[in-house]
């Protein structure tokens, strides 16, 4: 099963979701693309971390911006 | 009295992210590659791409320069301009040396400063919708960037992202 991210942006802010990532991959992936966005001036909040909103279908954590 | 003036925005300078640390426990050659990134050419790529994206919509045209409402023309290098009907004067982007998006406009009239105000924000969606779709090509994704109507005079933007070599 492929990794893949959703992301969703409108007025209310972004929000991500990831598939397909097991373990702590989710954190890590969530915590790069987070760490790649604040260095582009795009500062987040991360709303949960991956393990909290862990499914059995792999939907595995957001990001939201704080704006 | 009218005059252009450089307008605040909600999108920061670059900074180093609090959750690099725990990167660099679990990865510190991706750590340190984040740390050392200079961002600022991307920042202006996808500026100029945010801007191509909101150009033709809802009004919203490419701008030569922006104006005062007297007809003086601000005259530092702006990365792009946008008018519409309701701001004629324009609003103009241009990306600092430290990596910070400004934008200047006449404030001079409510309407004026309505309009900036739903403009920043127009630009701020579709510029961050830009940056996502590099930062998961950056991680090696492949992207797919959509856009639709709001239907509310804003945009939801989409991005899909694959890595198929997992």
């Amino acid at each position: 099963m492929p990794e893949t991210i959703s992301v969703q942006i409108d007025k209310n802010g972004m929000k991500f979701d990831f598939h397909g990532f097991s373990g702590n991959n989710c954190g890590h992936e969530a915590n790069a693309i987070r760490a790649l966005l604040e260095k582009m001036g795009v500062h987040t909040d991360i709303e949960d971390s991956c393990q909290k909103e862990q499914e059995v279908n792999g939907v595995a954590g957001r990001i939201s911006n704080g704006y | 009295m009218s005059k252009i003036v450089i307008l605040n925005t909600k999108l920061g300078a670059p900074q180093l992210s609090r959750c690099l640390e725990e990167i660099r426990a679990a990865e510190p050659e991706l750590a340190n590659w984040i740390a050392g990134l200079n961002t600022v050419g991307i920042i202006k790529e996808c500026v100029v791409l945010a801007l191509d994206r909101l150009y033709g919509c809802d009004g919203i045209n490419h701008g030569s320069k922006v104006v005062d409402y007297s007809g003086n023309a601000y005259k530092q290098k702006l990365d792009g301009i946008i008018t519409t009907e309701e701001l004629p004067g324009g609003i103009g982007v241009y990306v600092n040396d430290d990596g910070s998006i400004a934008f200047c406009a006449d404030e001079y009239t409510s309407e004026w400063k309505d309009e900036i105000k739903r403009l920043q924000s127009l630009f701020a969606d579709a510029f961050q919708a830009e940056i996502v779709k590099s930062v998961l090509q950056i991680r090696g994704y492949d992207v797919e960037l959509g856009q639709i109507s709001d239907n509310k005079g804003g945009f939801v933007y989409s991005i899909q992202a694959v890595k198929t070599n997992a």
